[in-house]
């Protein structure tokens, strides 16, 4: 699961838990203010009635009937207190207790244990019974006021509360779940296309989904088949201009050579244009091989190849060509190794990386080729480093390209097919090639490849 | 003269590759249907055929397939440089040898003169004349002619002259360039596959040793060897 998974389970189950605890506070604030307005006033059954009646008697019998009547009746004392806060029969009334009665919105007509009556003058009484104290001197039946059942009061119960947590975590998760996958399969899908696969489609792993995400992945999908089709159609141009141009060239070389033959033998003219329909002939046949790599036709059974072997072949072969620059291609250290592949394919490649290197070092006389393993024999690595003006860091990732030419070279020989043709034969190697700037000036191309496992 | 048949759908430059040919005085056919091409070349009326396996019309590589069905007759193929797919497949087919297209007439002349020199010519100074025998392989280097165990094996020349050195030097190893100097007339360039394209055509020809081993056995940065039985 990625980051984007937990980041969507995160902030999903965390809004759920804070829904979830402020709704469960609300409802638990509301109910203690009930019970603390129980506690003070009579909310019981009685109570309504027992007011009311205290409202009547007050009413008809003015105060005296009203203070005999509170003398006669047991339980909870009914009071009646004027907006002064006095009460009728000048008993003490708590200011907390007053302040609950005064609060309370009545109830409803008839049965409220609060209400407020008209009196003797027309005053105006606020009545209600003072809940007695449970079990107290008052004898009232102790039912009277709702008391707090066990575990009500403080926290919220522990039960409820895991169920409510485990059930926010498995939306969460689902949820989660739901948003993220086809986002995964995205950025697989992604990666697949940016590493050349143009082939992959997201479509079969959305199966039904019917949403903004499933039509992003149709819309990659269409993306991707324009994509493969453009790329198909400049593959087949490429190789079809390549195989077209072998015609004509075909033609020029067997008249200059029937020219050759019948009449000059040494005109420097001929033996110019000979050597222009070699370049080409070379260009063109670069051209086809790099079609065919890209469109990922190898030649060849795959052998074991003996690195240090090649390698030493290759700078045979380069220094051959270095000496007549007044160069030279060095490699101080052999590193012994075995990789699986093409050893034609291979050999192409770094010697074509080398070439480069030698062309484009204006400056130094030497060429360094560096060997080496990895601790755990898995990678075969080998570095060419020049001490030439190097690449600008915005166009090293240009250098892999076909026909690349860096804006501050000096006119070279060559296609800028070469290391085009490397990448691409590495890559088919299961390999990798990058190159990097040197800190004290020059170029540093790397070519990692993967050792044959030892068996 | 040395009649030679070339199959190119290029019309022009067979017309060009023809006059140069005569002017080296051999006998040309040109063609450029490749059905006709194919049954001029299986009418035994050439000594060596030139064949483009790049034609787009009848795939030069079916062409090439099915001469070969019929015949061992010498065949040099025209391929793209570059393309080594092609030129692997024609040589797994029995071409005798490639000639990256286009090349210089010259080139191609100096390709063909090396194939048909193993095949008109009786073998050089070195060779002992009669035939040659190595346990179930006997050969006859002046009719070219081969035999497996009394049964007459069908070789295409590359393929009749490699076995040749192979047997001239039998029980010692011969090296890559070697073969390739005296069966293709070229020197060994390298990671040229041919010969090891060519050797285990040959290997598929000759039965197994007693033991289930190929009596040619590649012998590790030292070439090929034919074991002594």
């Amino acid at each position: 699961m990625g980051r984007l998974f937990w980041k969507f389970f995160a902030f999903i189950w965390l809004a759920q838990f804070a829904g979830i605890v402020a709704i469960t506070a609300s409802f638990w604030l509301m109910q203690s203010r009930d019970r603390a307005f129980a506690e003070m006033i009579d909310t019981g059954p009685g109570a309504g009635t027992r007011v009311g009646a205290a409202a009547a008697i007050l009413h008809y019998g003015g105060i005296a009937g009203f203070r005999e009547w509170v003398g006669h009746e047991p339980g909870p004392s009914v009071f009646a207190v004027d907006e002064s806060g006095h009460d009728l029969l000048g008993r003490v009334v708590g200011a907390d207790v007053l302040t609950a009665a005064r609060q309370s919105d009545g109830g409803p007509r008839g049965s409220a244990p609060v209400r407020d009556v008209s009196g003797p003058g027309g005053r105006l009484y606020l009545l209600f019974a003072k809940a007695g104290p449970p079990g107290g001197p008052m004898g009232g039946p102790p039912g009277a006021a709702p008391r707090p059942r066990p575990g009500q009061r403080g926290i919220p119960p522990l039960s409820p509360t895991i169920a409510t947590l485990m059930a926010s975590l498995v939306t969460a998760l689902a949820l989660a779940w739901y948003v993220a996958k086809p986002i995964r399969s995205l950025r697989t899908a992604f990666d697949a296309v940016a590493g050349g696969d143009l082939g992959f489609r997201v479509t079969p792993s959305l199966g039904g989904r019917q949403d903004e995400l499933a039509d992003l992945g149709h819309d990659f999908d269409r993306m991707a088949d324009r994509l493969q089709t453009s790329m198909n159609g400049q593959r087949r141009l490429l190789h079809d201009v390549s195989h077209e141009m072998r015609s004509p060239l075909a033609r020029l070389q067997a008249a200059t050579g029937l020219i050759r033959l019948k009449y000059g033998q040494q005109e420097p003219a001929i033996e110019r244009i000979e050597e222009e329909i070699v370049r080409i002939d070379r260009l063109v046949g670069d051209l086809l091989k790099l079609s065919r790599l890209e469109a990922g036709e190898l030649a060849g059974p795959e052998e074991d190849v003996d690195m240090q072997e090649l390698v030493r072949e290759v700078l045979d072969d380069a220094n051959f060509e270095a000496q007549a620059m007044g160069r030279v291609v060095t490699w101080d250290e052999e590193t012994p190794g075995t990789v699986t592949g093409r050893p034609e394919m291979l050999h192409g490649a770094i010697e074509n990386v080398i070439r480069n290197a030698l062309k484009h070092a204006a400056q130094s006389r030497e060429v360094r080729v560096e060997t080496s393993v990895d601790a755990a024999g898995t990678r075969y690595t080998l570095r060419v480093l020049d001490t030439g003006p190097g690449v600008s860091e915005k166009e090293l990732a240009g250098l892999f390209t076909p026909f690349f030419r860096a804006a501050e070279s000096v006119r070279t020989e060559g296609y800028g097919l070469g290391l085009a043709i490397a990448r691409r034969s590495i890559q088919a190697h299961g390999g990798s090639i990058d190159a990097r700037n040197r800190p004290n000036g020059g170029l540093m191309v790397q070519i990692d490849l993967p050792l044959r496992p030892l068996a | 003269m040395i009649r030679v048949l070339l199959i190119d759908d290029d019309e022009k430059l067979l017309a060009l590759l023809n006059d140069y040919l005569v002017e080296e005085v051999f006998s040309v056919r040109v063609e450029s249907d490749p059905d006709r091409g194919v049954m001029e070349a299986l009418s035994g009326d050439y000594a060596i055929v030139v064949l483009d396996v790049m034609m787009p019309r009848l795939n030069g590589i079916d062409a090439l397939r099915q001469i070969r069905k019929q015949s061992t007759v010498p065949i040099l193929m025209l391929t793209a440089r570059g393309d080594d797919v092609d030129r692997i497949t024609g040589l797994e087919l029995g071409a005798d040898d490639y000639v990256a297209k286009p090349c210089t007439p010259r080139e191609l002349v100096a390709r063909l003169r090396a194939i048909l020199r193993r095949t008109q010519s009786a073998p050089g100074a070195d060779a002992a004349p009669g035939m040659l025998v190595s346990g179930n392989l006997t050969m006859w280097p002046e009719q070219r002619r081969a035999e497996w165990g009394g049964s007459p094996l069908s070789l295409t020349s590359t393929e009749f002259s490699l076995l040749e050195v192979l047997l001239r030097h039998v029980g010692y190893p011969v090296s890559k360039n070697d073969l390739s100097e005296r069966a293709l007339g070229r020197p060994h360039s390298r990671h040229d596959r041919s010969i090891d394209v060519h050797l285990s055509s040959i290997r598929r020809k000759l039965g197994m040793l007693p033991d289930g081993r190929s009596l040619i056995q590649a012998v590790h940065r030292q070439g090929y060897q034919l074991l002594k039985e």
